[in-house]
């Protein structure tokens, strides 16, 4: 806990990095906390004399009929807390042909299909983060597992990881993807999150191995190995936290990899299941409406600025964990 | 002299060793690519009556089925056979007598014909139900072949089965295959005889030191006694018909023929879905489209030139921006203007190359704000067959834009590598020497230095192969240039199989073929060659390229 406080501190005193820093804790309040940002139900309402705790999230029967409009221009509400923006990510609104101009309370737009864009670029925050961080833990953890088994055994194991992990780096992986999302018909976002992470493990591997091959001659895992820890012991407890110095930039830079290939799967149509948010999706319907620049200019910001954001702490994490600097 | 003592250039080794590792490689491309044709919902064949396509009749999916081999166990055959299986099949159906299935005996026996001819009479002199029904029908259709009506079946099939024999049919075939491009009767003979003579017919029509006025006999008698059409006069190409047709038969063999004992052995893993299927691949037989029924490889050959013109043209001006820019940074380095650079290479990097298009075409294609560039397609079609220099620059004015999208990634990524060689090589010793001995700056950085700082970058050429095919996708789904990229994406969208599996096989070659560039490269600049180092030098430079 300590360390990661001392390299938050590292990051934190640098001006790029800082920027970044605030501009991801951003991201993750717009991740987790869309429904308060953008929805079609309020926060908090008192309707018929009841109060409704959440209805935007616990979206209760009674109010099924109803959205924002209809609630706050209702005789029977007493009171009513709006979320920032009144539309839901998935709420039409055809009033005036789409995909519409900013302005009005569609303070982005709208889409093809008269749906809020801000609403969708805030929920789009969701899928780019669950697939850019799911599809990382789960190539990092794959990367860690295979490099540390072949550099700490060596010989035959390491013979496997290393043909293994040839063959995944000669994959062609956006291919593979595409050919994968397209086969299986409607994927799912664990099913994109699956196939990134199950073609992106390689880099993390080679990088760990290289370290456990370092690491394992030195004087403390020879230490540990003379006070009788068990094999599972010493590659786990010992040589896995020194290993993840290294994984942890190439995972960082991992998550910016993943939600730009998230954004051009959904861009060509082959990414998240409809009717969910994502921000390739709305630059995907920039194609049929074309000067329509609201549905390209705001969730390519969105995504260029994320990347930038995640791209600068990786780069950033270099020196911050280089123990040479400390 | 022992195998050993033969000593290969070390780059020569190093060049076979990487080959070697393509094999494992393509191997499980085309592995995973197989499951996933099998694990997609429904089968290929049923797949296709969805995406917009009037639905395939239940013939049409039977027929489908046998051209995917989805009526062949998946990994292992326990029994593999060749036409017994096809003559049990139709025992079978007959001894289901009249209970129904007629349908079924019907079609099996049109698919029989004189094939089980030998079987039926068996199993007639056996005393099975329906055979003599069967042999009848086989001799209506077939009553040219032995002697005319009054004859009873008895005497019919007495002259008729050694015409049938093996060994009639291998001379009748010699003697056609003997016979100048001018006689046709040996083949009107094997016509009449009917499927049995197809496997005859087969090695003519496929063998390609054949004249082709033999050929064309061959053909034509195929033609007539298989289910299939494939003549070399109705103005088809004719390497187009001998692909059909080596299709057909790489297909249908196994239900012409008696397996010999090896061909038995080698069938448990070669008669099942997958062996059938790697042994296409093997044999190059890719299939035709499922959109427009063109072969793929015709297709691939079309599209191939497009993407190669766009990513060669990207990664010529990839290099040749990247590298002045990563010398020059690298020598101002800590400058405001180096850093004010290096920050907007920093934000390029992360651009992704959708927004980037879609941007360009808003800002420059004409729909929002200037109209400087034409945004679809690689020509306009006014001047589609104009000459010269018109030509030239209508094409050049439709691929400014493709090539810049696809050209500012790997230019950020060349000038950083390039920057941080210098980087490297500033330090030097002899670049010190150089400056101690009078040379001027720009000497010294040119001349010295550049060579050295040179060597990371240029490996870098090998790496971009695969971004190229990849990276192609999305631009040039943007721009409709008819490249690989769109070739993909239409086959990935319409689930186009057959072009789905070749695109994707192509791609895993192209991108082994660049990661063996690149490390023949690595060998030829930096005689220390280290296995693996190309590969390091791809995991600090691929984050950005992935895509």
């Amino acid at each position: 806990m300590r360390r990661v406080l001392r390299v938050l501190r590292v990051l934190w005193s640098r001006r790029g990095t800082r920027v970044a820093l605030i501009v991801s804790a951003l991201l993750l309040v717009c991740g987790l906390g869309a429904e308060f940002l953008a929805s079609d139900l309020p926060i908090a309402v008192k309707f018929r004399g009841e109060v409704y705790l959440l209805p935007n999230i616990a979206r209760p029967a009674a109010l099924r009929a109803f959205d924002n409009n209809t609630l706050s221009s209702h005789q029977d509400v007493a009171w009513i807390v709006r979320p920032l923006c009144r539309w839901g990510p998935s709420q039409t609104d055809l009033a005036k042909a789409p995909p519409a101009k900013p302005g009005g309370t569609h303070w982005l737009g709208t889409d093809d299909r008269g749906r809020d864009v801000f609403a969708r670029v805030v929920h789009g925050t969701r899928a780019a983060l669950v697939v850019g961080v799911g599809s990382v833990v789960l190539a990092t953890a794959i990367g860690v597992l295979l490099g540390l088994l072949g550099g700490y055994f060596g010989g035959r194991v390491d013979f496997v990881v290393g043909r293994l992990t040839e063959l995944g780096l000669a994959f062609p992986s956006f291919f593979l993807i595409l050919a994968a999302v397209a086969m299986l018909g409607g994927v799912s976002l664990t099913a994109i999150v699956l196939v990134f992470g199950l073609t992106r493990w390689m880099s993390i591997a080679r990088l760990v191995r290289a370290e456990v091959l370092h690491l394992r001659e030195l004087d403390f895992i020879l230490a540990v190995r003379a006070l009788g820890a068990s094999t599972p012991r010493v590659i786990f407890v010992h040589l896995l936290p020194a290993t993840l110095r290294p994984a942890i930039v190439s995972a960082t830079l991992g998550v910016s990899v993943a939600i730009l290939t998230e954004g051009g799967l959904s861009f060509l149509g082959f990414g998240v299941p409809p009717p969910m948010a994502s921000w390739g999706e709305i630059l995907g319907q920039a194609y049929d409406h074309q000067g329509a620049w609201w549905l390209i200019l705001f969730p390519g910001l969105a995504l260029t600025v994320t990347v930038l954001a995640i791209n600068a702490i990786g780069e950033g994490l270099r020196p911050a964990l280089d123990p040479r600097t400390r | 002299m022992k195998l050993s003592a033969v000593r290969l250039p070390p780059v020569a080794r190093f060049i076979g060793r990487r080959a070697l590792l393509a094999v494992p490689t393509l191997f499980g491309v085309a592995v995973v690519t197989f499951a996933l044709v099998h694990l997609a919902p429904g089968d290929p064949a049923e797949a296709q009556g969805g995406h917009g396509r009037t639905p395939l009749s239940k013939r049409d999916i039977e027929a489908q089925r046998r051209i995917y081999f989805l009526d062949l166990p998946l990994f292992w055959n326990g029994d593999p056979r060749g036409v017994e299986a096809l003559e049990q099949k139709l025992l079978a159906a007959l001894g289901q007598g009249a209970k129904g299935g007629g349908d079924q005996r019907e079609q099996l026996l049109k698919q029989c014909g004189t094939l089980c001819l030998p079987a039926l009479a068996r199993a007639q002199k056996a005393g099975k139900a329906g055979a003599a029904k069967a042999i009848d029908a086989i001799r209506a259709a077939h009553e040219s072949l032995g002697p005319p009506a009054p004859a009873t079946r008895a005497k019919w099939l007495a002259a008729v089965l050694p015409l049938l024999a093996p060994q009639a049919l291998a001379k009748l075939t010699a003697r056609a295959a003997a016979a100048s491009g001018s006689d046709e009767a040996p083949f009107k003979q094997l016509t009449a005889r009917g499927k049995a003579a197809l496997p005859g017919l087969m090695e003519i029509v496929l063998d390609t030191n054949a004249s082709r006025a033999l050929r064309k006999h061959a053909c034509a008698a195929a033609s007539d006694v298989a289910d299939f059409d494939g003549r070399l006069d109705q103005g088809n190409k004719d390497h187009e018909v001998f692909t059909a047709w080596r299709a057909f038969w790489y297909r249908e063999r196994r239900d012409h023929v008696r397996f010999s004992g090896s061909e038995r052995f080698f069938g448990h893993v070669t008669q099942t879905q997958f062996g059938r299927w790697i042994g296409r691949l093997l044999s190059l037989q890719l299939g035709v489209s499922l959109r427009d029924g063109r072969p793929v490889t015709r297709k691939i050959a079309e599209a191939l030139p497009v993407t190669l013109l766009l990513g060669g043209l990207a990664l010529l001006l990839a290099f040749a921006l990247g590298i002045p820019l990563g010398v020059w940074s690298a020598r101002r380095r800590g400058r405001p203007l180096e850093r004010a650079a290096s920050v907007t290479m920093f934000t390029l990097f992360s651009l992704p190359s959708f927004w980037v298009a879609m941007m360009l075409i808003l800002l420059f294609g004409g729909v929002g704000y200037l109209d400087w560039f034409p945004i679809y397609g690689l020509a306009s079609a006014q001047h589609e067959n104009a000459s010269g220099m018109t030509w030239l620059f209508d094409r050049l004015h439709h691929i400014v834009l493709p090539v810049l999208c696809l050209t500012y990634l790997p230019a950020t990524l060349v000038a950083q590598h390039q920057r941080e060689a210098m980087l490297g090589v500033l330090g030097q010793d002899y670049m010190r020497t150089a400056r101690a001995k009078g040379l001027s700056e720009r000497a010294v950085l040119w001349r010295h230095g550049l060579p050295n700082g040179l060597l990371p970058t240029i490996t870098l050429l090998g790496l971009y192969v695969p971004y190229v095919i990849g990276g192609s996708v999305i631009v040039e789904r943007i721009f409709n240039l008819p490249g690989m990229g769109l070739l993909a994406f239409e086959a990935f969208q319409s689930r186009d199989y057959p072009v789905i599996m070749a695109v994707t096989l192509f791609s895993a070659l192209v991108t082994i073929a660049g990661l063996l560039l690149s490390d023949v490269l690595y060998g030829v600049v930096d005689p220390r060659i280290r296995v693996g180092a190309v590969l390091d030098a791809r995991d600090s430079g691929a984050a950005g390229g992935a895509s």
